[in-house]
């Protein structure tokens, strides 16, 4: 007997071997480095993207104000410190003066020097007023209240994509413990629990959503975006999951791998997370990059009908809802539209990449 | 289904009413902001002292009472419900008073309306208590309204003949006055949706005017989708793998991608306004044009058409991709099956195998999608009228939230939960027509 | 020779896939006449299947290939055509009209949404010329052929609402209808039950009496071969390594192989200590050649022989000692459906009130046709389902009223082995997993080093490799995956084993060495074994009693040997009398 096993000792693990196939879906593959990649470089926005400079040199002092709010150190500076008038120091502004004045002194900029909330009417020239098509200056151009359109964008992408990302999570940690339940323990828990999914299904949750922001009135972004999340997690990021879960659960348990375990003596809670579990995520994460793209959308709705976080938060979808009141100024639309649609579809196509590396059914024909 | 609708209704009732900020605070605000008169600083929401200043508690319980919030919440979702009474008329009245009380209003259309009222006078009883006489309505005065004779309200020393009213509930109050109630279970399972705060019409007829407009939209891109999606996914999954395949469902994946509201600003930004590439094509939205009805025969259909597009291809992009690789997939795990092995085996021919064997039964998954899909297309897609300006259901539920206008909200609410679960209950119907394995109980 | 009707000469269909090219088939000739039914016997992988697919054409294409060779069929009008030449069109008119075929799985192979007449028609309309009245007739007629009850009801129920039995008739009724002249039917009784199965057999074998085709029968069951072919081609490994006629291939087989299978089938008529296997046979060397060990089947069988006097006396010792488990009256319900407060309205008595007692280091067999409860008895000893009523003792202790606690201890002692090993180890759990997962549950040794020493140990203990530990389940065969099953069972170190049809999802060959394997454990370690099966044969080999179940209730209960050669029951009789044994005997008188 045991012929047939010359291979190598370590064999592959089911998931390792999707993972394999997944890296052989190029499309999918290339856009989960894209995506990882950005969403890695938002997270250093403050260094890339950002009017704050990353080093001044004044007087022999040097600081560092873009990496001071890099690291959340919550160290400001004023413009009296690099001898400006006024509180808030216009370090491009800085520059120029420094360059001019030949005594030494010198700022360095971010790549792109400009920040996402700073308005730029200033520095308009006479008898011009926003939004300002793209030019050499502002790239993508600016907004209706003067603000560079690339920066709210770049600082938009971090938010987007972290929404998503929190909501996925905590609504598969919800939805699977909760669809476990039901589907392993059956019975009234289950008749109680489908009847909860049931109704939590039938709600609007966008419209739940609204009357609520409504009703909270957050203007601090950090405490909306939490806000946001946990609302839509409650609402409408388990019940999929769970209802699907509960099925797998339910199926699953009845395997005789399970009946195995249970005969060794396995506690319930062992069987359900060691051995159903890894047998029924399966379906949920070839879900998720779709689940992804939902709440993106979500969001970006939320905030294109006025919503989502509060003014003055660098959305995509507030850019979109200010692009189609303005229609005369297209790139308001254009440009948060191109970056909606890139993103989603890079997601789109892991999704896609995840399902076909998950589920490498070989369809043969007969004829 | 029954218990699942009280669930969710219940719900959002719940909700609705713990949300400050409803139509009572904001006439709360509006009376308060006249009482302070002009010059004065706003209160800010945190300054109770000042707040409570500016409305006496008489006028708050008038209020509360306007907007039906004097009773408990149980007893406000049961009388929307239907279940039990609502008070539709009260007057304050002592003995010896004389007041009108409606009996029905007309609707002259435009708006406007009249009432058909009779007079009720009130004695005292002599015990105390008070009794109510009416009249009768109309006699000898009328008016006409297309083509049809309604009775108006004659002088009440004109009227000889007084009968006893038992239409109110009488409650003696502290200050020797009565408080006269007429009460009337009227709600939902009445067809009664309530008085929209906004519009001041009943929500039932709002809702019911824009049904068919968010229906025309729903219903085209329903048939369009899946007389576009069920081939295409046939034909993609007979040639799955070559670069028809490929090439589609490329492009069917950046469509699911993108969501419908986002391109259909998109659309009109490029084929509309004219802004970008000179081109207008279709109009900026909107169910018809505003000259319509002056409009040709055939100019009424070609407007139409220009307005369907763009919205239409919307609708679709959603459920397009979803709808196509389901059915791709479907069919291919079918072909993969063995009976249609026992069909090659007979010697039908592949089309046949494919057309008769396996499309049928890749249908049964497709048909549960139906459910989700009818509720979508009755209640509208707010979003999507939004952006094309499309007065339907979604619209006006969606302008509902932004004014608070709760009532319509509701029966958008009753409205949307019920064609989901009657949209559940078609596909469960579809799932035992198709397939004969399941037996409906 | 004129009365050849089909010619396969040197066929080649290899599979290509990510991990190689499987030669499936691989240089494989034989001639089918007139009127003769050929069987292909051999074990799961051999190919036969595929020989058989590949006549039809019906090789899913990617990943097959027919990479050589020729099927000649010989038409009717005496042309000969090469049906692997032929264009798919041309095809069509031979599939199900001069060659049709039966598949192994009724249970899937008739489409759902059609009924079973439709079905039919649809077969006669494709190649006859008749209307739908003629051909309903025809359909009909076909179904009185197969012996289905009721025709015209089945005619217009859907493949749901008829029995698995009924289905293959259905099948077969369906490929018959065009009165082809090769009819190929790949295991079309392997998953029936044994009395559906001989009732089947009967009726084919009538049929192509009547109608004179040609029947390719293939299985991997020498008994089957036995009562129906008159000739038998034995493959192994994509090669044809005999063949010859029924009865010479029994009398005198030539290739080793022939006799392993032979030989490891468990045997009715006699008694042995343990199974011949192919391995006793043959040897294969690394580079492919065999060598043969034994030469005679008699030989190999002498080897194992047990005497009726040892058999007794083991029966004896045994009832000597206190009976280590006893059950009482027990019952075990499932309700179907229930009322909204969740009152049962209606039950399914899966086991009614059963009482027997098993001794230590006894073999109870448990035996019945699929739904007589026999799994659910065994389920619920080890409170994998819940019981009813009644009483479980397992040494003094009632087993039905443990605490939670209690039973994870008692769980060390009783084990289960199960029936399906595809699904009876976690998919995705490495071997190694999966068997140190019970030691660490019941605390068994103190580093994860001693337990995985140990879990090597085991798997050389069901003679697998250590190296094996790193694997997934997915590389290993049936055989090998039963294998692993007992071995995490051992880890345990129990007592007492249930074996829940443990060797029936396996091949002939692989079952005989499985219950070798069970057979040495039960020696070394004295195990008391419920060896629970819906095939007699393989009861009556492993047990010393047997009861034998039927509709949840105990039909009769006594020494397996006993049982077998004095049934008291009628369906017990039924029971023996459907077993298809492979007999000499037999085949001569079928031909004479």
């Amino acid at each position: 007997m045991a012929t047939a096993n010359n291979k190598p000792l370590r064999s592959e693990s089911i998931l390792e071997k999707r993972i394999k196939n997944f890296k052989k879906i190029k499309r999918g593959y290339y856009s989960l480095w894209i995506i990882s990649i950005l969403y890695f470089l938002s997270f250093l926005n403050p260094i890339l993207v950002n009017n704050k400079a990353l080093m001044v040199k004044y007087n022999g002092t040097t600081s560092f104000p873009a990496f001071s709010e890099l690291f959340m150190t919550g160290k400001e500076y004023t413009g009296e410190q690099f001898g400006q008038s006024g509180g808030v120091v216009n370090y491009r502004q800085l520059k120029k003066d420094f360059k001019a004045a030949g005594e030494g002194n010198w700022v360095l900029m971010p790549p792109y020097p400009y920040g996402p909330l700073e308005v730029l009417m200033s520095e308009f020239p006479e008898g011009v007023s926003p939004p300002t098509a793209p030019d050499r200056k502002n790239l993508l151009g600016t907004d209706t209240q003067g603000r560079d359109i690339f920066a709210r964008l770049s600082y938009g992408f971090r938010i987007s994509i972290s929404f998503s990302l929190v909501v996925t999570f905590f609504g598969l940690i919800i939805g699977i413990t909760v669809g476990a339940i039901l589907g392993f323990y059956g019975g009234r828990v289950d008749l109680v629990g489908l009847r909860l999914i049931e109704v939590f299904s039938t709600l609007p949750f966008l419209f739940i959503m609204m009357i609520l922001v409504k009703f909270v009135n957050i203007t601090d972004t950090w405490s909306a975006f939490l806000f946001l999340a946990s609302l839509m997690v409650v609402l409408t990021g388990w019940i999929g999951i769970s209802y699907y879960v509960r099925g797998e659960f339910y199926r699953e348990k009845s395997r005789d791998y399970v009946a195995a375990a249970r005969a060794l003596g396995q506690s319930d809670f062992n069987i359900m997370l060691r051995h159903i579990l890894p047998n029924a995520l399966t379906s949920v994460i070839t879900f998720t990059p779709f689940r992804i793209v939902g709440y993106i959308s979500s969001l970006v709705a939320l905030d294109f009908l006025g919503f989502g976080l509060p003014v003055p938060t660098p959305s995509w979808g507030e850019l979109i809802r200010q692009g189609s009141s303005n229609i005369s100024y297209p790139w308001l639309i254009l440009t948060p539209l191109f970056m909606l649609f890139m993103t989603l579809s890079m997601v789109t196509f892991i999704g896609e990449a995840v399902r076909q590396a998950f589920d490498p059914r070989d369809h043969t024909r007969l004829r | 289904m029954i218990p699942t609708f009280l669930g969710s209704t219940l719900l959002v009732f719940a909700i609705l009413s713990v949300v400050p900020g409803g139509p009572l605070d904001r006439a709360i605000d509006k009376m308060r902001m006249a009482s302070m008169g002009s010059g004065e600083e706003v209160a800010s929401g945190g300054d109770s002292m000042r707040d409570d200043s500016g409305i006496s508690p008489e006028q708050l319980e008038m209020l509360k009472k306007q907007f039906g919030l004097d009773k408990p919440f149980l007893a406000r979702y049961l009388i929307w419900l239907g279940l039990y009474p609502r008070e539709i008329d009260s007057e304050v009245v002592k003995p010896g008073d004389m007041f009108r009380e409606t009996v029905r209003r007309v609707d002259l259309g435009n708006n406007n309306s009249r009432l058909i009222q009779r007079h009720v006078k009130v004695e005292s009883d002599g015990s105390g208590g008070i009794k109510l006489l009416k009249s009768g309505v109309g006699g000898d005065y009328a008016f006409q309204h297309k083509g049809k004779s309604y009775p108006e309200l004659p002088p009440s020393s004109s009227i000889d003949s007084w009968t006893t009213s038992n239409d109110w509930a009488v409650n003696k109050q502290d200050d020797g006055s009565f408080y006269l109630a007429k009460n009337k279970i009227s709600g939902l399972l009445q067809g009664d949706m309530g008085t929209s705060f906004e519009h001041s019409q009943p929500v039932g007829k709002l809702i019911r005017e824009r049904i068919p407009i968010s229906l025309y939209f729903g219903l085209i891109s329903f048939f369009l989708t899946y007389a576009v999606c069920i081939p295409l996914g046939i034909m993609k999954a007979i040639r799955h793998n070559t670069n028809f395949d490929v090439i589609t469902s490329f492009v069917i994946f950046i469509g699911y991608s993108i969501p419908g509201y986002a391109l259909g600003v998109l659309l009109l930004l490029l084929f509309a306004s004219g802004k970008v590439m000179g081109i207008e094509w279709f109009p900026m939205g909107n169910f018809r044009s505003l000259d319509y009805d002056s409009l040709s025969f055939f100019g009424k259909i070609f407007d139409q058409i220009k307005h369907t597009v763009l919205p239409v291809i919307c609708y679709m992009v959603g459920s397009f991709a979803t709808l196509t690789i389901l059915m791709k997939n479907s069919l291919l795990e079918n072909l993969s099956l063995d009976y249609v092995r026992t069909a090659f085996a007979k010697g039908l021919p592949e089309k046949k195998v494919i057309f008769k064997h396996a499309v049928r039964n890749s249908l049964i998954p497709i048909a549960t999608g139906i459910g989700g899909i009818v509720g979508i297309f009755l209640s509208g897609s707010y979003l999507m009228e939004l952006v094309f300006n499309i007065d339907g259901i979604g619209l006006l539920s969606f302008k509902a939230i932004t004014t608070m206008d709760y009532p319509i909200f509701m029966g958008f609410l009753a409205l949307s939960v019920l064609t989901l679960l009657i949209g559940n209950l078609i596909s469960d119907l579809l799932y035992v027509l198709i397939d004969p394995r399941i037996k409906f109980d | 020779m004129s009365d050849k009707l089909l010619e396969v000469k040197n066929l080649k269909t290899y599979f290509h896939t990510e991990n190689g090219t499987v030669k499936a088939v691989d240089d494989v000739s034989f001639t089918i006449h007139k009127g003769e039914t050929v069987g292909i016997v051999g074990e799961s992988g051999s190919g036969k299947s595929v020989t058989s697919l590949s006549v039809m054409r019906l090789i899913p294409t990617p990943p097959g290939k027919y990479e050589g060779g020729e099927i000649i069929y010989h038409r009717p009008d005496g042309q000969q055509v090469n049906l692997l030449d032929i264009s798919y069109e041309e095809m069509r008119t031979y599939r199900g009209n001069e060659i049709s075929m039966i598949f192994q799985e009724p249970m899937t192979s008739l489409n759902p949404v059609l009924t079973c007449g439709e079905q039919v028609l649809e077969a006669i309309q494709l190649h006859q010329d008749v209307s739908e009245e003629e051909g309903k007739r025809i359909a009909i007629e076909y179904f009185e052929q197969v012996k289905l009850p009721t025709p015209e009801r089945i005619y217009d129920a859907y493949p749901h609402q008829i029995s698995g039995g009924q289905k293959q008739r259905v099948m077969i009724a369906m490929a018959m209808c065009n009165e082809p002249n090769v009819l190929i039917a790949d295991e079309p009784t392997t998953a029936l039950d044994v009395t559906v199965q001989k009732r089947i057999l009967g009726m084919m074998r009538e049929l192509q009496e009547k109608k004179g085709a040609s029947t390719i029968f293939i299985t991997h069951d020498l008994g089957v071969i036995a009562e129906i072919a008159d000739r038998v081609i034995v493959m192994y490994k994509g090669h044809i390594v005999e063949q010859g006629t029924v009865l010479e291939i029994f009398t005198n087989p030539k290739h080793p192989y022939t006799k392993g299978l032979i030989a490891c089938r468990p045997p009715l008529d006699k008694r042995l200590s343990k199974l011949p296997t192919v391995a006793d046979f043959m040897e294969v060397k690394d580079d492919g050649t065999i060598v043969e060990k034994i030469s005679s089947v008699d030989e190999a069988f002498k080897r194992y022989l047990v005497t009726p006097e040892q058999t007794k006396q083991r029966l004896v010792d045994l009832k000597k000692q206190e009976p280590v488990l006893q059950i009482r009256n027990l019952n075990t319900w499932f309700s179907t459906k229930k009322n909204f407060f969740g009152k049962t309205l209606s039950w399914v008595k899966a086991v009614k009130d059963v009482s027997f007692d098993v001794y230590p280091g006894e073999t109870m067999g448990l035996v019945g046709e699929s739904g007589c409860g026999k799994t659910t008895l065994g389920r619920t000893l080890l409170r994998l389902v819940k019981a009813q009523s009644g009483d479980i003792i397992y040494k003094g202790k009632h087993i039905l009223d443990l605490s939670k606690s209690d039973m994870k201890d008692m769980r060390r002692d009783m084990q289960i082995i199960f029936q399906d090993p595809y699904s009876s180890l976690n998919p995705r759990m490495t071997i190694g997993q999966s068997l140190l997962e019970p030691m660490r549950i019941h605390g068994l040794f103190n580093s994860k080093k001693e337990r995985l020493e140990k879990a090597a140990e085991l798997l050389t203990e069901v003679s697998m490799h250590p190296d094996h530990l790193n694997r997934y389940p997915h590389e290993f065969s049936g055989g090998q995956r039963q294998r692993i099953c007992i071995a995490r069972t051992l880890a345990l170190e129990p007592e007492f084993i249930i074996c829940d049809e443990s060797v029936s999802a396996l091949d002939v060959s692989v079952q005989a060495q499985v219950l070798n394997l069970m057979i040495d454990l039960r020696e070394r370690f004295n195990f008391t074994y419920i060896f629970i099966s819906h095939d007699l044969s393989v009861v009556k080999f492993m047990s010393d009693r047997m009861v034998v179940m039927n509709k949840g209730e105990i039909e009769e209960m006594g020494p397996a040997d006993e049982i077998y050669n004095n049934p008291q029951r009628e369906y017990t009789k039924k029971l023996i009398s459907a077993i298809p044994e492979g007999r000499v005997e037999d085949i001569v008188a079928r031909f004479s």
